[in-house]
This record gives structure tokens, C-alpha cells and sequence, in this order.
């Protein structure tokens, strides 16, 4: 049987942290939100994990569900040990300064947040894919003892991960360029639209060996959208 | 009439004093098996040294094909990877040992180092010669694992510093057990995988024990 995972370094948990966080990045499992109060919990607003698979976080339109989980981050007394606090997720550098190191969230401290008052500006941190199937790791086994190799959680959440992928290339071609009074809409719109186009690639995209000629297809498309 | 090589003697004798002697068929062979043991000697000391240049030669290749690609400037080797190839970001970002953001920055133009041109320059010329090979969708080719049931993928091997292995597998000169036996020799204990994924009844894919 495997042993739970860790990363190399902490850079490679996040995909953007901070100042980089792009606005047009779909929401996900494992961006953190700070100024969320999570109902509940009673110790006001703060920092949050979205926590709901990857799978299972968008419906019509791409939209996604009213309701998704969160967690509440907390920096511990110590940092959380990868191996041993099978409680936690550690997040460490998830921002800069003292105590960087222990960042984290219990996967005990949860609760279901309506999706609508998770602010995009209030974004601090996105995981990058392997920090994402590092949680999903975690969150098994938490709930159940028993653990699955990442590279079997990657495959089976890749295609949410490429649709993610390109769905931020497209988002954020798309609204470049749009003024902040209009960007909620057209941010709504956009998704609406790259949602009705992808899927038309939501069956092929099961499939490992064809993620290079969809991201190929979509990039193309997006080009001949976009071109001035 | 002449004999064919190897040919053997089929009658053996005995001594007078009905001691049987070293029948001339043992030593025959005796001599077969020793001329095909210099021989395998040889040609397997040639294979190896034919071996090891060969892959001397490819990684040279590699090196002149990137050099050539890195004229092209990171904004459009980013596209050309991304768009033609279709790679991911994420993939990108981590064979040049950056991250997403900084891929980013360079997509909008900012510069990148000259070391990161020619990380992306070496994986736009990989794919190249992989199509040359020919793999049908290098691309594809590198997401894939090595060999079922195991954790590895293409993509894994590049990143392990061994484009060489890449080349050999693609031609088929070794198997994927050979390939892996050389990236790590505990691979069959450290990347062998439980699980597998497939789909379910919701027609959604799931995870369950190996089959």
C-alpha cells in the first residue's frame, strides 16, 4: 500500500500565490479565499480552502453549485508534519513572513459556504495540479484511512484540470480587456460561452492521450475568437 | 565433398583399449560454443559501445535542433508548444523549472532568461524529433505513462533528465521495463500503481482497486 504523498519544495503546491493570482481563473479545489466567514464556525471572517472535488463543483453552464465546501486555514504552532498529521493539510508559504511555515487547514474544520460570497479579488492562492491531488490525497484518506496514488487521483481529476486550464486561457483572453463595472457580466457570459463550446470535448477529454489535441483545438479556436 | 560450416562429425570412436575417447562431436561442439561465445563478446561489447554513442549522437542532435529553435524567442516557442503541440501550462512551467505565472509573463512578452529559452527551445526540438521518429502526436505521446499500471509517464522521463531513454523508446530499441530499470532500478516497488481509474456506471470516472 502507498504512503500518503508530499511535494519536493512548497513551490510546487501553488499555481498562483498572492500579488499573481489571476482574477480570470475558474474558481477550483484548493484556492484560498481570505475574508470568509464560514457558517457555523464562530470566529468571523477568515482565510478559506475550497475543498469540493474538482468534478463536482460546476453544473449548467458552467456555473458552479450554489453550495461548496470549505475549510478553515490557520497558521498552527508548529508546521504541520506531511507525515503524521494526517488531519491537516499543510500549506507552507501560502504567504510570505513569520510563520509562513505553518500554514494549513484541518480537514475537521469544514463547512458549506454559498459559492456566491467567494470574492475572485479576495483570492490569495491557487494550487497548482499537484497540489490539488496532494488534498484530494489527504481528504481520502481522512475520511476513509485508506490512500490512493496521486498519479491515479491526476488522471481521474485530469480532465476538470484541463478544463480548468483552458478555461482560464479563455477567460482571460476574453476579458483582458473589459472594464471592472462590466467584468462580473462578462465574466458570466464568457464562462457561459467556453462552457457550450467545450462540450463538444467533455467525452474525449476522459482520455489521457487526447488532452494534446483538445488544448491544441481550444488555443486555436481561442486565437480565431480573440484576433484583433 | 566440402562440409558446411558447423557440420558436424557423426561418428565417434573408441581407444583399443575401449576407453572411450573425447568424441569428436563433444569437441566440436566444444568449439562451436566457444566461437559463439567470442562472437557474442564481441558483438555485445559493439553493442554497447555502438549503444552509448548513439545516444551520444541524439543528444547532440537535440542540443543542435534546440540551438536552432532558439532563435525563435520565447513568446513564440510558448505558442508553438502550447498551440501546435498542445501541452499544458503546467507541464511547461515545470520542465523549465518555473512556475505557471512566470510562463505567463513570458506569453505577454516579458523576457525570459536565456537559460529558460533554451529549456523551452530543448522541448520544442524534443517534440520535433519525436515527430521525426515518427510518433504520431508527440505530445500525446509524453502524457501517456510508460507502461501501464506504473506511475511514470513520457513526460516523467524527460523531466528526469533522460531524453535519451525517450528516443530509445520511440524507436522501439528498448522496452519500457529496460527504460525504467534505468531511470530508477527500485521502479517496480516505488512506481507501481494499486489503483486504476475507470468509468462508472454515472458514465463519470472513478478509482478502484487494480484489476
Amino acid at each position: 500500500m502507498a504512503d500518503l504523498e508530499s511535494p519536493s519544495s512548497p513551490d510546487e503546491l501553488y499555481r498562483y500565490r498572492g500579488d499573481e493570482v489571476l482574477l480570470a481563473r475558474p474558481v477550483f479545489q484548493g484556492d484560498v479565499f481570505e475574508n470568509v466567514a464560514i457558517p457555523g464556525f464562530d470566529d468571523g471572517p477568515g482565510l478559506a480552502i475550497v475543498l469540493t472535488h474538482a468534478c463536482t463543483m460546476r453544473g449548467p453552464g458552467g456555473m458552479l453549485k450554489d453550495r461548496l465546501l470549505v475549510g478553515r486555514v490557520t497558521v498552527s504552532d508548529s508546521p504541520k508534519r506531511w507525515r503524521g498529521d494526517f488531519a491537516f493539510m499543510p500549506l507552507p508559504e501560502l504567504t510570505p513572513g513569520e510563520g509562513s511555515a505553518n500554514w494549513c487547514v484541518s480537514l475537521e474544520d469544514v463547512g458549506a459556504l454559498r459559492a456566491g460570497l467567494l470574492d475572485v479579488n479576495r483570492r490569495i492562492a491557487c494550487l497548482s495540479d499537484r497540489g490539488v491531488v496532494l488534498l484530494q490525497q489527504r481528504q481520502a484518506h481522512h475520511f476513509t484511512r485508506y490512500v490512493v496514488e496521486t498519479s491515479v487521483l491526476y488522471e481521474q481529476t485530469g480532465p476538470a484540470l484541463l478544463e480548468a486550464e483552458l478555461m482560464e486561457d479563455w477567460l482571460d483572453a476574453h476579458l483582458r480587456d473589459v472594464a471592472e463595472r462590466d467584468w462580473t457580466a462578462a465574466h458570466e457570459a464568457q464562462t457561459r460561452a467556453f462552457d457550450e463550446y467545450f462540450a463538444q470535448y467533455r467525452q474525449a477529454a476522459k482520455e489521457p492521450s487526447r488532452w494534446s489535441s483538445i488544448r491544441s483545438a481550444v488555443r486555436t479556436e481561442l486565437a480565431s475568437r480573440t484576433e484583433t | 565433398m566440402s562440409r558446411a560450416p558447423f557440420e558436424l562429425d557423426i561418428n565417434p570412436g573408441t581407444t583399443s583399449s575401449g576407453v572411450r575417447e573425447t568424441s569428436p562431436v563433444s569437441q566440436t561442439l566444444a568449439s562451436i560454443t566457444r566461437e559463439f561465445g567470442r562472437l557474442r563478446d564481441k558483438t555485445s561489447f559493439l553493442d554497447e559501445n555502438v549503444g552509448v554513442d548513439h545516444r551520444r549522437a541524439q543528444l547532440q542532435t537535440l542540443e543542435l535542433v534546440a540551438r536552432e529553435r532558439l532563435r525563435e524567442g520565447a513568446q513564440r516557442l510558448l505558442e508553438d508548444l502550447s498551440v501546435r503541440r498542445g501541452l499544458g501550462w503546467t507541464d511547461i512551467a515545470r520542465v523549465v523549472g518555473v512556475s505557471v505565472q512566470a510562463i505567463r509573463k513570458w506569453r505577454a512578452g516579458q523576457p525570459a532568461t536565456g537559460e529558460n529559452q533554451l529549456s523551452l527551445a530543448r522541448l520544442a526540438a524534443l517534440l520535433d524529433l519525436l515527430a521525426d521518429v515518427p510518433v504520431a502526436s508527440p505530445a500525446a505521446w509524453l502524457e501517456v505513462p510508460v507502461l501501464t499500471g506504473y506511475a511514470p509517464r513520457h513526460m516523467d522521463v524527460y523531466y528526469g533528465g533522460r531524453p535519451d531513454l525517450l528516443f530509445d523508446l520511440a524507436h522501439l530499441r528498448i522496452t519500457p521495463e529496460v527504460a525504467l530499470q534505468e531511470l530508477d532500478p527500485d521502479w517496480r516497488d516505488k512506481w507501481k500503481l494499486d489503483h486504476e481509474v475507470f468509468t462508472a456506471a454515472d458514465d463519470n470516472l472513478s478509482i478502484r482497486r487494480r484489476q
